[in-house]
């Protein structure tokens, strides 16, 4: 049966769907609205079917503002998300400003939908808070965060904030078996390894990572160092970034093509293909950074494991349940795990600066074996 | 779909509607033009960015009704090399797939949704103004270089039309200069219609407006004005937000003024110009019986000319403007004559139309250092 409604499709966040509705039905709608919680539990989806319901009261997916709404043509519903590597650029910023300042067309509200607002750079940050501070008539602006640090106090202060919380297991086991279609065995292992997020247990189901983990553990656990081992594993890991990114690559030279086939010959056909082939560099360099911060998730993921079997926690707390009996024979003190993990941290860090990511990984899988 | 109609009449239909669609959104939908036949009836073409969207209509035979969405870009470029004559249009049921055929040629394309294509606005004409086409293409001429490209300040981004007594103003601004031209209206009205119309509606409408005459309506509500022309319908946003109150700017006396050749002083500009290449800053005075402008560019070299005038008031040291500003507002004046007025090297210069007194460009000096 299909669901009349398009809250109905998100799941395990009752309390916040209630809190929102109540704001549609009630009337109360405030200018600015902070959506924050962890990456990949829903947070943008939600802010899509509340911009919705702003100007469909039912969100009900199939009328003209709703359709509008979900393939971006909807004329006073603006959504912009990062086209930097890991920013929203300034220049995105401003052209939404000059947008805001035209009138509507329709008499309902302008909605924005500023994903990953916490990827702004401070300068578009700043920028924004001009409007946000004395926004025109009628506009509501959904800002969606998942790391609450990053974003400004001067623009969460002029927010209302919304709160998401972690999914419960089920419910992220639901979505990926239910409506992703990812099998059962692979569904669970990247419910327990995303923590409660089904963006990233998604794209760790579908990343090749899972498979290294063998490998890791082994290496881990082994008594011997084995330098060869390590420079394996870290090539490994790029690879299956590298495999991802072409991936997409290949999907956004089908857009460009279709989209050259749209404008060839017009006066600014070149400057789109410019504009389109750099934006699609920088989302393969993101996606390509994402994958390596997911490596190394699962690689501390181990060491978690180990330290919960240290401590004699119930073998369900295991992140790694099919490969419980190999963790387990492990044979290394607590003192080496967490100083094992804080270089993971390092090696997160190093990797956020930029550095060379196969450099990264080898120099932590070193230091690594070394600690052990 | 099936349709059938004269390749002059689409191909301009066409081209009106595809001015409006986007060549910058990553939406490709946006790029595409949406073409709509109706039983017993014209073909509709619509185009938009989501800023400002077009109509335009073309006649046609309607065999079988329908509505299919195009590349924009390609749709037009097709039509153009068509031989002229008669074009058929035809779509197939299921795949969205389009076929355009002239006597000998043929070409398949790939549509896109219909369903997709942003709605055609609605404007409820709550205000009207109608105007005569002359009159508005001189207001927008007058007026359209004046307009701010500075994103800063939206407000200036546009140019206000505004109903006044019997009158109707054009005014644009950048902060560096202000134009206001006005043309009499016949009738007195009770409501002041007030619109600030965005830079790219100004050139849209000039473009429609080539070759019209007659009268005209400017249909407006709160959201969105409307331009409709016999077969043309053009749609824009308004600017949000108040137009600074530039009455106070102009001043009401100046202490010299200069009656001179329009087309005189702009040749002199153009060539005095050459010398200024630094900022385009041309240094102009006046003597008993003439305007002198100078310009100098250090380690090149320097320019000079006099303009015959008929000068009252004090004698004007030398005052600083920009030469492509100033071209701007002598070229804005229909008129053989034009006043050219000063008080003092800071303040403000003025240049009016004599005879009709319908244009008034208020142009900021640069301080000479």
């Amino acid at each position: 049966m299909k669901d009349s409604s398009l809250w109905e499709q998100i799941k395990g966040h009752d309390k916040t769907v209630n809190l929102l509705r109540g704001v549609i039905d009630k009337k109360r709608l405030t200018h600015a609205y902070l959506f924050c919680g962890p990456r990949g539990v829903g947070k943008a989806k939600t802010a899509a079917t509340f911009a919705a319901a702003i100007n469909c009261d039912q969100a009900c997916g199939t009328c003209v503002s709703c359709r509008g709404i979900q393939n971006l043509t909807h004329p006073d519903f603006h959504y912009i998300s990062p086209e930097g590597t890991q920013t929203i650029l300034l220049s995105q910023v401003t052209d939404l400003i000059k947008k805001i300042h035209l009138t509507k067309q329709n008499n309902g509200y302008r909605v924005i939908i500023i994903d990953d607002a916490h990827k702004m750079l401070p300068v578009a940050a700043n920028a924004l808070l001009k409007v946000l501070e004395e926004p025109p008539e009628r506009v509501v602006f959904i800002l969606v965060a998942s790391d609450m640090n990053n974003v400004l106090s001067t623009i969460s202060s002029r927010c209302q904030r919304v709160n998401f919380s972690a999914l419960k297991v089920e419910v992220v086991r639901d979505i990926l078996i239910n409506d992703l279609k990812i099998s059962k065995d692979k569904a669970d292992l990247a419910v327990m390894l995303s923590g409660g997020m089904v963006g990233e247990a998604m794209e760790i189901a579908s990343s090749g990572l899972l498979k290294v983990r063998k490998t890791m553990v082994d290496a881990i656990v082994a008594e011997k160092p084995d330098t060869a081992r390590s420079v394996e594993l870290a090539s490994l890991l790029v690879a299956a970034a590298k495999k991802r990114t072409a991936k997409i690559k290949k999907d956004q030279e089908i857009e460009v093509k279709e989209a050259m086939s749209f404008v060839e010959g017009s006066r600014g056909a070149a400057t789109i293909k410019r504009n389109l082939e750099t934006r699609h560099h920088r989302e393969r360099a993101r996606v390509e950074h994402r994958c390596y911060q997911q490596a190394l998730v699962l690689v501390a993921s181990i060491y978690r494991d180990l330290l919960v079997l240290k401590e004699n926690a119930d073998e369900k707390f295991i992140a790694n349940v099919d490969l419980s009996f190999e963790l387990k024979s492990a044979k290394i003190e607590r003192a080496q795990l967490t100083s094992a993990l804080a270089n993971i941290d390092e090696a997160k860090q190093r990797i956020e600066q930029n550095v060379n990511p196969l450099l990264a990984f080898e120099n932590l899988f070193f230091t690594l074996e070394a600690v052990v | 779909m099936l349709i059938t109609l004269d390749q002059g009449s689409f191909l301009s239909a066409l081209q009106a509607a595809q001015r409006a669609s986007s060549t910058q959104s990553t939406l490709p939908i946006l790029s595409g033009i949406k073409i709509q036949a109706e039983k017993d009836g014209d073909l509709e073409i619509y185009g938009t960015d989501l800023e400002i969207s077009v109509k335009s209509k073309c006649p046609a035979r309607v065999e079988k009704p329908g509505s299919t969405v195009l590349p924009g870009r390609l749709l037009v470029d097709i039509v153009k090399h068509m031989p002229p004559g008669a074009i058929e249009i035809k779509t197939e049921e299921k795949a969205n797939n389009i076929e355009i055929k002239s006597e000998k040629s043929s070409f398949k394309i790939k549509g896109m949704q219909p369903e997709d294509f942003p709605a055609f606005p609605d404007v409820e004409a709550k205000q009207k103004i109608t105007v005569d086409v002359r009159q508005l293409t001189d207001m927008l001429k007058g007026t359209a270089k004046a307009i701010s490209k500075d994103e800063t300040r939206p407000v200036l981004t546009g140019a206000l039309l505004q109903e006044e007594d019997k009158s109707l103003l054009m005014v644009a601004t950048d902060s560096y200069r202000l134009a206001v031209k006005t043309v009499p209206m016949r009738t007195k009205k009770t409501e002041n219609t007030s619109l600030l119309i965005p830079q790219r509606a100004i050139e849209e409408i000039q473009k429609l407006l080539i070759n019209e005459s007659g009268k005209i309506d400017i249909t407006s509500d709160e959201n969105l004005m409307a331009i409709k022309t016999a077969n043309i319908e053009l749609i824009s946003r308004l600017i949000e937000g108040q137009f600074p109150k530039y009455k106070q700017l102009v001043p009401k006396e100046t202490t010299t003024s200069a009656e001179v050749n329009k087309d005189e002083l702009i040749a002199a500009v153009k060539r005095v110009a050459l010398m200024a290449q630094k900022n385009m800053s041309i240094k102009v005075s006046t003597d008993s019986s003439s305007i002198n402008i100078v310009a100098t560019t250090q380690g090149v070299g320097e320019a000079s000319e006099r303009v015959k005038a008929k000068i009252t008031g004090e004698k004007m040291g030398e005052i600083a403007f920009n030469a492509q500003f100033l071209i701007d507002g002598l070229q804005a004046i229909s008129e053989e004559k034009a006043l050219f007025e000063f008080t003092g090297p800071v303040n403000p210069g003025l240049i009016k139309s004599i005879k009709k007194k319908d244009y008034l460009y208020l142009l900021m000096p640069i301080r000479i250092s």
